[in-house]
């Protein structure tokens, strides 16, 4: 079966020096971003377009893992937050995996955690969603 | 917490040094990289740096985007002195300035969804002292070495 896996970051066409890579793949009905690097300032809208790409792929769910990201400024919540509003037009739940504590931290001073549920893996962020009450 | 009034003591004043660059997100990277640096140095803790890192981006970004209305052709004045007991930085924009007390709260279900709005919430939060000059011009982060 075929590498579906899209990777774009630093050293890499459209990726820059910037200190965020981005891999989106079809997992399933999941549409998977995972973020690993820092999310800084000058990164944040070259993450937005990224995920304005993953929105355009099918699935019925999104989700962002978090786990390999050690550091998001409010450009990119607000990022994230935009993904979350583009999927909900299209009817799609956003879930977030796997944040390290002090990314967790920002998510939760931010209340965004009340906003997009946060699971330990994506495994458990997509199953809860297959669960008929964890639809939604 | 209201945002306080800044005035910063004069020996401190005396003290900092200064770096300007032009008003986009990407040549502001430098007194960043500049004043992580010396915090390193001075054997801060690593979430006392994530703090620094993260308020000192926010008030960039404010600087950058909401200050000089992403106008390249302005300038961003950064101000710092890094010290073992602890991190001073001034960032100051050529915008028209605004009112902190009036920024609203992000967490609220009415604005929870917005895309923006978070960054004097998280400075407020990870900083030991978040003052504002009367103009709205100017902030200054104070964060301890503890």
């Amino acid at each position: 079966m075929p590498d579906q896996t899209k990777r774009v970051g630093p050293g890499q066409p459209g990726g820059g020096e910037l200190p965020l890579r981005v891999e989106t793949a079809s997992e399933g009905e999941a549409v998977v971003c995972r973020l690993i690097g820092s999310d800084t300032m000058e990164a944040c809208q070259w993450l937005n377009e990224r995920l304005a790409e993953a929105g355009q792929m099918t699935g019925k769910i999104l989700v962002i893992d978090l786990s390999e990201l050690n550091f998001i400024c409010s450009l990119g919540l607000g990022s994230i937050v935009a993904a979350y509003l583009r999927a909900r037009k299209l009817g799609m739940p956003t879930r977030l995996v796997g944040p390290r504590p002090e990314v967790m931290d920002v998510l939760a001073l931010t209340k965004l955690d009340t906003l997009m549920p946060v699971y330990g893996t994506v495994g458990d962020a997509v199953g809860v969603w297959r669960s008929p009450s964890g639809r939604g | 917490m209201p945002a306080r009034r800044m005035k910063l003591d004069p020996d401190i004043e005396a003290s900092l040094k200064v770096i300007e660059v032009p008003s986009t997100l990407e040549d502001a990277k430098r007194p960043e990289d500049v004043i992580l640096r010396e915090v390193q140095r001075c054997g801060y803790s690593e979430d006392a740096t994530f703090a620094i890192k993260l308020a000192l981006e926010e008030a960039i970004i404010n600087a950058v985007r909401h200050g000089n209305l992403n106008d390249a052709s302005k300038t961003v004045t950064v101000r710092y002195c890094v010290t073992v007991e602890q991190t001073v930085i001034v960032v100051r924009d050529q915008g028209r300035g605004f009112e902190p007390n009036e920024v609203p709260d992000p967490t609220t279900r009415d604005r929870l969804s917005l895309p923006n709005g978070r960054g004097i919430m998280l400075m407020r939060a990870y900083l030991t002292d978040l003052w504002f000059s009367p103009c709205g011009r100017e902030v200054c982060l104070i964060k301890r070495n503890e």
